[in-house]
């Protein structure tokens, strides 16, 4: 495959995932805000712990849906280098492969820096 | 409601910051911490928040139209991504006033930054060579490709990590230093630059942004509404800037910066000239 038709399928895989990823965000923000505001519950003050999620989602609480777009909005990052990634391994481009991995080990490790602080 | 007033502060600050090319971020960290009363820690986290959802909006655009270069972009990223998890745990340990201090700071230098950014103009060299990091676009203003080789790359790791500092440690995108970089030291393309600038800032902002969420100081209550505001602000913005004066705007702008440059440095000895 050429350079040039390459990067051009490159582009449009990561302007896909960073489209679906805020699509998703905004709308679950959107909806959840607005359904915040219609019940006589005030909007939360601080974020829902990972292991709490499942069982407020399933109890459909606004708050809870409110979160899981910070969340995505937070991971559509993350899941764009590891697309990269993959996408780098696939066409052995290992310099950039090794790049991509870098910027992931350090996200992952502010993340784990974040959670002992 | 106050959701409405942090709603406000993303379409405005979004607004303005889409139409001089700035991320919201400059605008919303003083506006919620200087007239909404919000603890400078939540604002710079709600600001980070807000500046992924701008950044992500921004990039989809630049890296369809292969105006962003990601292969550059990621290589930069990992000073800059190491220097926004070193800005966001910074900022966890610094006091209120320091922060705030720092913040009036950068403000200034982003004022002055905003005043002598039209001289900044295209430095590189077409090149038929674009090397391993070098790129190419399709410029409509200039009807033809344009290829461009990437020099002096320690000069560039090493603002990114600056700029990713400043991120992490005050909520912003960054831009302001990673742009002029990429186009004076690096010689990029002012179009190649903006774009790669801003398919970096989401990934950047996330390193500091983590800290902030796994430390429980992003509050929804102001990080949810300001982004939708800022989102909204940037998607209007991005409908009249073609029929605004950006060049007024910037001046005025710049002002307005400059005036919470210099109350953000009374915050940080204990004075409020706004009353909050």
């Amino acid at each position: 495959m050429q350079k040039g038709k390459a990067d051009e399928e490159l582009n449009i895989i990561v302007s896909r995932v960073l489209l679906v990823g805020i699509s998703l965000v905004i709308s679950l923000m959107s909806i959840s805000f607005f359904l915040s505001l219609l019940r006589p519950v005030s909007l939360p003050t601080s974020t829902i712990s990972l292991a709490d999620f499942p069982s407020a989602l399933s109890q459909g609480r606004p708050e809870a849906f409110l979160n899981l777009s910070l969340v995505i909005l937070l991971i559509t990052p993350s899941l764009c280098v590891t697309v990269l990634l993959v996408e780098f391994v696939r066409r052995r481009q290992w310099l950039f492969a090794i790049i991509a991995l870098t910027v992931l080990a350090v996200l992952a490790l502010s993340a784990t820096l974040g959670v002992r602080g | 409601m106050q959701v409405f007033l942090f709603v406000i502060v993303g379409l405005i600050s979004g607004g303005l910051g889409a139409m001089v090319g700035l991320g919201g971020g400059v605008i919303i960290v003083p506006a919620l911490t200087l007239f909404c009363g919000v603890p400078i820690r939540q604002a710079i986290a709600a600001s980070l928040v807000a500046v992924i959802a701008t950044s992500i909006t921004a990039a989809i655009g630049y890296v369809r139209e292969g105006f962003a270069n990601i292969r550059l972009g990621m290589t930069l990223e990992i000073s800059t991504s190491i220097g926004g998890m070193l800005g966001g745990l910074t900022a966890a340990a610094l006091n209120r006033e320091v922060l705030s201090g720092i913040f009036g700071v950068a403000l200034g230098l982003i004022s002055g930054y905003l005043l002598v950014r039209h001289r900044i103009a295209d430095s590189y060299t077409l090149s038929c060579e674009q090397g391993l990091l070098g790129g190419c676009y399709y410029d409509p203003s200039l009807g033809k490709e344009v290829h461009y080789r990437v020099r002096r790359l320690p000069v560039g790791l090493l603002a990114s990590f600056i700029a990713g500092n400043i991120s992490g440690l005050l909520g912003v995108g960054g831009g302001f230093i990673k742009v002029p970089t990429l186009i004076i030291a690096m010689g990029i393309p002012v179009k190649a630059a903006i774009a790669t600038s801003s398919f970096m800032i989401g990934i950047t902002a996330c390193a500091g942004a983590y800290i902030y969420y796994t430390r429980g100081m992003v509050n929804p209550l102001v990080a949810v509404p300001v982004t939708l505001g800022v989102t909204a602000g940037a998607y209007i913005s991005s409908r009249l800037a073609p029929r605004v004066k950006s060049v007024y705007l910037t001046i005025i702008l710049a002002i307005i910066l400059l005036g919470l440059s210099i109350q953000m440095l009374l915050a940080a000895f204990g004075i409020n000239l706004l009353g909050q």
